[in-house]
């Protein structure tokens, strides 16, 4: 996948990687990587920087805790607006992948629209 | 070479990058060292050193990682000095107001004679250069309170960032007009009461503002000296910052 495409919607894939619960910033990534069947390989110091403007606009928080092995680890969940955020660009990703579908002949909402 | 050995001197790589945000550093380089030591234990591979070299890759050239963190900093650093300007220009506005109610009390009156002209229209100048400051506080801090950070120090986002550093610098520049003008203002009263013990309270006051300032100075001298790291840091890019 290109990587400025995807540099584009980081913020977006790592919500959407912390929609089912927190998590640190390794587990994040592999979450990216799973859900996406590997095509999202980023940089993985790519997603530090995320996270911490993430946390800083309100839609994570973190927290120092006492990982397995007894080291230190930054643990990022979902704030409320996070959740909200998320679910809004969703919406929006979703009305986006209609609309492209569309030009690219799949059938869809789009494609009726533009049938009609 | 030992894993541990290619793991700090890559966390020292990124240290130095990021040395224009040193609190940054800190938690930065502690996630990143359980990130890489999380993926040498997970890599099969028997040889540790060669997973090391591997993870230390898959994380990135630690320069473009500090430049993508140079966005939020900015802002943060934005942040401290709008919020601290605001908290120095409301205690200074109290310390202002104390100190007036104070010569009321005691009828210490401000010598014309001896301050000359400044004794006629120091007084109102104080007043209007201090209320432009508490004016250019709150913009300041408005606007910077509803900046977002940008992935990316585009022209758009350094330009925010510039409006921000004006607006703060202005603010400041005017307090620290008002405060030289109180101070000048204060110690002729003094000096017209002869120097009573009364005297120790708006003279500890006005050092007290003079405080907040050095403290305004500092900060607004930390923006500098992290504009210009963040600035060698982009240096190849030929960037503004």
């Amino acid at each position: 996948m290109e990587g400025e495409m995807l540099k584009g919607h980081l913020d977006m894939i790592v919500l959407a990687a912390l929609a089912d619960g927190p998590a640190h910033g390794y587990a994040v990534i592999q979450e990216i990587r799973r859900r996406s069947g590997g095509e999202f390989d980023l940089p993985e110091g790519t997603i530090y920087p995320a996270l911490h403007r993430l946390e800083q606009g309100g839609l994570l928080s973190s927290r120092w805790t006492a990982g397995e092995s007894g080291r230190q680890r930054r643990v990022y969940s979902l704030t409320r607006s996070g959740r909200r955020g998320l679910a809004s660009q969703r919406a929006v990703w979703q009305r986006f992948k209609d609309a492209i579908g569309g030009l690219f002949g799949e059938t869809s909402h789009a494609t009726v629209r533009l049938g009609h | 070479m030992r894993p541990s050995v290619l793991v700090t001197e890559y966390l020292d790589k990124l240290s130095r990058e990021l040395r224009f945000d040193p609190q940054l550093t800190r938690r930065v380089r502690r996630e990143v060292e359980d990130h890489l030591l999380n993926a040498i234990g997970d890599d099969t591979d028997d040889d540790s050193s060669e997973a090391a070299r591997r993870a230390i890759a898959k994380f990135g050239d630690p320069r473009e990682i500090a430049q993508q963190y140079a966005p939020l900093s900015l802002l943060q650093q934005a942040r401290r000095v709008g919020s601290i300007l605001l908290v120095a220009i409301a205690a200074i506005l109290v310390l202002m107001k104390g100190r007036v109610a104070l010569y009321d009390v005691l009828q210490w009156r401000l010598n014309t004679d001896w301050l000359g002209w400044l004794g006629a229209i120091g007084p109102p100048i104080d007043r209007y250069v201090f209320q432009a400051s508490l004016v250019f506080g709150i913009l300041g801090w408005l606007y910077i309170a509803s900046r977002r950070a940008a992935p990316t120090l585009n022209s758009d986002y350094q330009h925010q960032l510039k409006r921000c550093f004006l607006l703060s610098a202005a603010a400041a520049g005017l307090l620290i007009g008002a405060v030289i003008l109180d101070t000048i203002l204060g110690g002729a009263r003094s000096v017209g009461a002869g120097m009573a013990l009364a005297a120790v309270i708006p003279l500890l006051s006005i050092a007290i503002e003079a405080a907040l300032v050095g403290v305004i100075i500092v900060e607004l001298r930390k923006v500098m000296q992290r504009k210009a790291l963040i600035s060698s840091l982009f240096a190849d890019k030929n960037a503004n910052y």
